[in-house]
C-alpha cells in the first residue's frame, strides 16, 4: 500500500542543512496497525505527514498504492489525499464555529456528496458513535474525549483506506485514552490500516509493529 | 456548501460583534461619505450635457485683449447681431439662438398675485429647436411667433396657475406689460444653465420694450448670449479663425474697438465647469472644487477601504488553523478561495446597504450644505447603485484576497502545528495604516489653513465699514423723493448715516474708461466705478487721504466732482491728484479728493483702480448705517419711512456683512466639506487602529503575561505595546506634511490676499492625530497590561 523509498526531509538556512527525517525505507500493507515511537523532535509527526500528503519528502520516492506521489500535482494529491486518508491530531481540530454535526458533514461537502445521501451517513455515524443527542453542540461544549471521538468519526466518514494518528490520547486522561484506542483498534480489525505516533508504549501495543525513530533515522 | 460557509460567516459575526461592526461601519461610513460627494460631483459634471444636441451647440464669447475686467479678458455677452450673421456667412452654423436674461422680473397673474421670476429672452423657435426643448402644450414653431406671448416651465406653471390650464391666459409683467401663455413647456433639469429660467419669451417682445432699440440691438452693445450648432463633427478651431474677418465686414472704421476682439466658440458642456469668461448666465461651477472635491472622496473610499481590508485580514489570520483543518479534510485551494472571498463580499456587500440607508438620513444635510435639492430618488437610481454595488465588491474582493490566496496556500501541517505566518505578512498592514494615517493628516491639516484663510478672509481690513449696514434696494420712486426719504430716516438716533449708491464696496463690477485729458498718446485706464449720493464715505467709513468730500453747499459737485482712490491716481500718473482734471467716457471731471485704497472685489483680486462720483439717475441701493442696539425696531422703522415713499413696493433688505460672506459661499462649502471629511477620516482611521490594537493585544496576551511574571510594570508593558503604534503616526506626518503643503499651496494661488502657511499648522494636524491614535492605543493597552498574567498564560 504505502512504499518509502530512501525519503529524507530537510530544512536549509543559510547553507546548513537540518535533517528532520533520514533516508527512511517503509513499506506498509493494507491492513496493518502501525505506532510510530521515538523521542520528541525524532521526525514522528513529520514521517505522518508526508504519508498524509499534508507535507512532501525534501528527496526521495512516496509509492502510494503504487502511484508515484513524489511527482504529482497539487491538485492530484488532494484528490488521492481526500479519498484514502483520514487524519486525526492530537490537539482533535475541531472547527469551532461548526457544530459536531456540521463538523461530521464537511468533509462530505468537500467530496460533493448528494444532500439525503450525506444526511445518511452522518445520522449512521452519530449512532454508531451514541453522539446523537450532542449533534447540535459546539466543540468547546464538549470534554477532550468527546471532541476526539468526533474527530475520529470525521475522519472515518469518508470510509478512507488510511487513517493516520498524530498521538491522538496525548491531551485525554487515561480511561478517555483507552476508549479511543480501542476505538481505532476496532477500525483496524474492520480492514483500515491505520498509523499512529505515540509516546506510550501501552498504546503502541495496540498495533501489530512498531517503528522507532530516532533523530530521524529509523531504529533497526 | 454555500450554507456551511454562510453558517461560519454568521457565527463568527456574532462571536466577534464589535469587531465586525468597526469593521461594517468604517466602511460605511467611508462609502457613504463617497457616495455623496460623487453625486454631487456627477451632478456638476453632467451640467449642460442632457440636451441631445449638446456636442454640437457652442456659446460665443469674445476676448478683449489687453483689457481685463474682473480678472479676466473673456466675456460670455456679445452683440444682437453676432448670431445671425455667423449663421448667414458660416455653412457650419446651421441654427443660431440670441437670447438675453431679465433676472427678478416682476410677474404678477391672472389673481394679480406677484411673483419675482426669471425671464429668458429667446430667438424663438431658434432656441427651442437647438435645445431640444419639448412643449408639453403649444406649437415649438409658433408658439412664440406673436409679441407679447410667453411659454411657461412646467414648474412655473404649476406656481402662477396652479392646477388650472395657463393656456390662453395673461400674465402682467413689471405692471406694464401683459403677456398671453401660448405653451408649456417640460422643465429642464436642475443641471443646466436655463434652469432657474422659468419663462421664455420671444426676442422681439422683449426688443419691442426696449428704450434705446437702436442702441441696444447695434454692434456696439455687448449684453447678449449668442448660442450656435454647427454640424456634427466640425472642429470649432476652423471656425475661431475666420471669425474676427468675416464678422469685421459688418463694421465701419468707427468701430475699431470692436474690431480689435477676438471671437471664440466656447463648448456648450464646458460653460459650467470650465468657464473663465466673465457675465455668463449662471453661477460658475469650479473645476478646482470637483477636483478637490473628487480627491477628497478618493482619499474617504480608501481609509475606509484600508480599514476594512486590515480589520479583515486580521481577522482572517485567526482563522489559519481552521484551513488547516479543512485542507486535512479534503478541501481544496478552490474552494477556500471561494469560501473567504465570500465571506469578505458578503460582509463589504452589508456595508454598501449601510451606506445607502445613512446617505439617505444625510441626504438632507448635505443638500443643505451644497445647496441643491437632490431627493431620495437621486440616490437610488441605477447608476449610483450600480457604483456602490462596484465598489463594495472591489472592496469585497480585494480584502478577500489576502487571506483566500495566502491562507490558502499555507502548508496545513505548519498551520496546523501552530507555527502559522502570522506576523509574516503584517508589514503590509503597516504599511496601509500608515497612508490611512497620513491621509487624515493632511485632511485635517488641509482644514486648518482652509479655516485659518477664511478666517483671514473674514476679519481682514478691507478698508471700509461693513458691520451694521442695511441694504436695501431701491426703485424709481424713491430715488425722486430720497432727500426726504433721508432726512426721515436721519431723525432715528439708532441710524448713524445714509447713503444711496449704485454698488455697495463689497464687489464691484461696473468699470469704466478713465484718462486724463489733452495729454499725448492719452493713457487709457479701466477703472471701476460707483454712482453715489452724499454721506457715502461716512457710511462705509473710507478714510479720505487727501482733498475733501462731496458737499451739498457746492453746486458743482452733482456735475463734474470726482473722488478717486490712489490705485487710480497711481495707474494716471497723477502725483498732485487734487484739481486735477480727468476724463469719464469724455466727460471732464474735477477731483476733489483722494480716497484709501479699499478692497471692492472678493479678495481672490487685487486692490484696483476706483472712483465715485454723484450721479443720482443710477443709485440702485440705500445703505443705511445703524448703531448696534435694538436693530430689530431699527428696521422697522426703516420700513416704516420705506412705506411713505415707495408707493407699494415691497420693503426688502440685507446686510451687508452677509453680502460679503455670500462671496465666499464656494469656499465656505469647501471648507465645511473638508472640515466635515477630516473628522470623520480621522474616526474611520482610529477605528481601523482600534481593531488593529485589539487584535495585536490579543495576539500578545501570553507575551504580556510572560513580561508582567518576569517583573515588567503596568507602565512598561503599555510602553512596549503602544511605541509602535504611535511611531507609525510619525512616520503618517512625514507623509502627509508636504502633500497637503502642496495642495494648499496650490488652492491658496487663487487669492489675492492669502495666508502664509505656517509650521504649527503640522504640529496641531500632526498632535491631534497623534493624541488621538494614543487615547486609542491605550485604551486597549492598559486593558491587557492590568490583566492578571496567571488568566493568560494558562489560556493557551
Amino acid at each position: 500500500m504505502i512504499k518509502l523509498n530512501n525519503i529524507s526531509k530537510y530544512y536549509e538556512n543559510k547553507f546548513i542543512k537540518t535533517f528532520v527525517l533520514r533516508n527512511i525505507n517503509l513499506e506498509i500493507n493494507e491492513g496493518e496497525f502501525i505506532s510510530v515511537m521515538g523521542p520528541s523532535g525524532a521526525g514522528k509527526s513529520t514521517l505522518l505527514y508526508i504519508i498524509g500528503m499534508l507535507d512532501t519528502a525534501s528527496e526521495g520516492e512516496y509509492y502510494f498504492y503504487d502511484e508515484p506521489v513524489h511527482k504529482m500535482k497539487e491538485k492530484k494529491l488532494t484528490e488521492l489525499h481526500k479519498s484514502h486518508i483520514g487524519f486525526v491530531f492530537q490537539q482533535y481540530h475541531l472547527i469551532d464555529e461548526l457544530t459536531v454535526l456540521e463538523n461530521l458533514e464537511t468533509p462530505l461537502l468537500y467530496q460533493k456528496i448528494k444532500t439525503s445521501e450525506r444526511k445518511g451517513m452522518v445520522a449512521d455515524l452519530l449512532d454508531r458513535f451514541n453522539m446523537v443527542a450532542k449533534k447540535d453542540l459546539f466543540p468547546n461544549q464538549l470534554s477532550g474525549g468527546q471532541q476526539q471521538l468526533v474527530a475520529i468519526a470525521r475522519a472515518i466518514i469518508t470510509k478512507p483506506k488510511l487513517i493516520l494518528a498524530d498521538e491522538p490520547t496525548g491531551n485525554l486522561h487515561s480511561g478517555q485514552g483507552k476508549e479511543i484506542m480501542e476505538l481505532l483498534k476496532k477500525l483496524n480489525d474492520e480492514g483500515t490500516t491505520i498509523i499512529q505516533v505515540t509516546h506510550s508504549e501501552e498504546n503502541a501495543k495496540y498495533g501489530n509493529k512498531i517503528i522507532k525513530l530516532n533523530d530521524g533515522w529509523i531504529e533497526k | 456548501m454555500i450554507r456551511n460557509y454562510f453558517k461560519i460567516v454568521i457565527r463568527n459575526i456574532l462571536r466577534q460583534k464589535v469587531f465586525t461592526f468597526l469593521n461594517i461601519s468604517g466602511l460605511a461610513i467611508g462609502i457613504a461619505i463617497a457616495s455623496l460627494i460623487m453625486l454631487y460631483v456627477k451632478f456638476e459634471w453632467e451640467y449642460d450635457k442632457s440636451y441631445p444636441n449638446t456636442d454640437s451647440i457652442y456659446r460665443v464669447i469674445q476676448r478683449v485683449p489687453g483689457k481685463p475686467f474682473m480678472g479676466t479678458e473673456y466675456f460670455a455677452v456679445t452683440q444682437e447681431p453676432l448670431g445671425r450673421t455667423l449663421k448667414s456667412e458660416f455653412p457650419e452654423i446651421v441654427n443660431y439662438a440670441t437670447i438675453g436674461t431679465w433676472k427678478n422680473a416682476a410677474i404678477n397673474n391672472s389673481k394679480n398675485m406677484s411673483f419675482e421670476e426669471n425671464v429668458l429672452y429667446a430667438t424663438a423657435p431658434n432656441f427651442l429647436q437647438m435645445f431640444s426643448i419639448e412643449l408639453m402644450q403649444g406649437n415649438t414653431n409658433t408658439a412664440l411667433s406673436q409679441l407679447n406671448t410667453v411659454i411657461l416651465s412646467e414648474n412655473i406653471a404649476k406656481k402662477l396657475f396652479g392646477s388650472e390650464n395657463p393656456i390662453g391666459k395673461t400674465i402682467t409683467v413689471i405692471e406694464t406689460e401683459t403677456w398671453t401663455v401660448t405653451g408649456i413647456y417640460k422643465s429642464l433639469p436642475a443641471n443646466s444653465q436655463f434652469a432657474t429660467y422659468g419663462l421664455i419669451t420671444s426676442f422681439e417682445t422683449y426688443a419691442s420694450g426696449l428704450k434705446n432699440r437702436e442702441q441696444a440691438l447695434s454692434w456696439k452693445n455687448n449684453s447678449w448670449y449668442n448660442y450656435v450648432k454647427v454640424i456634427n463633427g466640425t472642429n470649432p478651431e476652423f471656425i475661431n479663425a475666420r471669425m474676427p474677418n468675416i464678422v469685421n465686414k459688418y463694421l465701419s472704421d468707427a468701430n475699431a474697438d470692436i474690431k480689435a476682439r477676438e471671437l471664440y466658440l466656447q463648448p456648450l458642456k464646458d460653460i459650467r465647469l470650465y468657464n473663465n469668461a466673465y457675465f455668463g448666465m449662471g453661477e460658475n461651477g469650479d473645476l478646482k472644487t470637483m477636483l478637490i472635491l473628487i480627491a477628497i472622496a478618493i482619499v474617504m473610499l480608501s481609509i475606509a477601504s484600508i480599514n476594512y481590508m486590515n480589520l479583515s485580514t486580521a481577522r482572517a489570520s485567526l482563522r489559519a488553523r481552521e484551513v488547516g483543518v479543512r485542507k486535512v479534510i479534503g478541501a481544496n485551494k478552490i474552494q477556500l478561495i471561494a469560501q473567504f472571498m465570500g465571506d469578505s463580499v458578503f460582509l463589504s456587500i452589508t456595508a454598501g446597504i449601510f451606506a445607502i440607508i445613512l446617505d439617505l438620513f444625510l441626504l438632507p444635510s448635505f443638500n443643505q450644505l451644497i445647496g441643491i435639492n437632490f431627493s431620495s430618488a437621486a440616490l437610488l437610481q441605477p447608476s449610483f447603485l450600480i457604483g456602490i454595488s462596484v465598489i463594495t465588491l472591489l472592496i469585497g474582493l480585494l480584502s478577500g484576497a489576502y487571506p483566500a490566496f495566502i491562507l490558502s496556500s499555507f502548508q496545513p501541517v505548519k498551520v496546523i502545528m501552530g507555527d502559522n505566518a502570522k506576523g509574516k505578512h503584517a508589514y503590509l498592514r503597516y504599511i496601509l495604516v500608515v497612508t490611512q494615517f497620513a491621509a487624515s493628516i493632511a485632511l485635517i491639516a488641509c482644514t486648518f489653513i482652509i479655516l485659518s484663510q477664511l478666517n483671514y478672509i473674514k476679519n481682514r481690513d478691507m478698508g471700509y465699514n461693513r458691520e451694521n449696514i442695511v441694504v436695501v434696494p431701491l426703485n424709481n420712486n424713491v430715488i425722486i423723493q430720497l432727500g426726504p426719504m433721508k432726512q426721515d430716516l436721519s431723525q432715528n438716533p439708532s441710524i448713524s448715516d445714509v447713503t444711496a449708491c449704485s454698488q455697495t464696496p463689497i464687489n464691484i463690477v461696473s468699470a469704466t474708461y478713465v484718462n486724463i485729458p489733452g495729454e499725448a498718446g492719452e493713457t487709457k485706464v479701466l477703472s471701476y466705478s460707483i454712482d453715489s449720493d452724499f454721506n457715502f464715505l461716512q457710511t462705509f467709513n473710507i478714510p479720505l487721504v487727501e482733498g475733501r468730500n462731496f458737499s451739498k453747499n457746492i453746486t458743482t459737485d452733482s456735475t463734474n466732482a470726482v473722488l478717486i482712490n490712489q490705485s487710480l491716481a497711481n495707474s494716471l500718473g497723477l502725483k498732485n491728484a487734487i484739481n486735477s482734471t480727468i476724463s469719464i467716457n469724455n466727460n471732464k471731471y474735477n477731483i476733489i479728493g483722494l480716497i484709501k485704497d479699499i478692497n471692492i472685489h472678493s479678495l481672490h483680486q487685487k486692490i484696483e483702480p476706483l472712483f465715485v462720483r454723484l450721479n443720482k439717475p443710477y443709485l440702485q441701493y440705500l445703505c443705511v448705517k445703524t448703531k448696534s442696539g435694538n436693530l430689530p425696531a431699527t428696521i422697522d422703522f426703516i420700513k416704516s419711512v420705506w412705506d411713505r415713499y415707495s408707493g407699494q413696493k415691497p420693503f426688502k433688505y440685507t446686510f451687508l456683512d452677509s453680502d460679503f460672506n455670500s462671496l465666499y459661499k464656494r469656499e465656505e462649502r469647501v471648507a465645511q466639506i473638508v472640515s466635515y471629511s477630516s473628522a470623520l477620516a480621522i474616526i474611520i482611521a482610529c477605528l481601523g487602529l482600534l481593531g488593529l490594537v485589539s487584535f495585536i493585544v490579543e495576539q500578545k496576551r501570553k507575551e504580556i503575561g510572560i513580561r508582567k511574571v518576569l517583573g515588567a510594570s503596568v507602565s512598561d508593558v503599555v510602553g512596549t505595546l503602544s511605541k509602535q503604534f504611535l511611531q507609525w503616526v510619525l512616520y503618517a506626518n512625514i507623509i502627509a506634511i508636504p502633500v497637503a503643503y502642496y495642495l494648499m499651496a496650490s488652492w491658496l494661488q487663487d487669492f489675492a490676499f492669502r495666508i502664509n502657511i505656517s509650521w504649527w499648522v503640522f504640529i496641531l494636524s500632526g498632535g491631534m492625530a497623534l493624541l488621538i491614535a494614543l487615547i486609542t492605543v491605550s485604551s486597549q493597552t492598559i486593558k491587557a497590561a492590568f490583566a492578571n498574567p496567571v488568566k493568560s498564560i494558562r489560556y493557551e
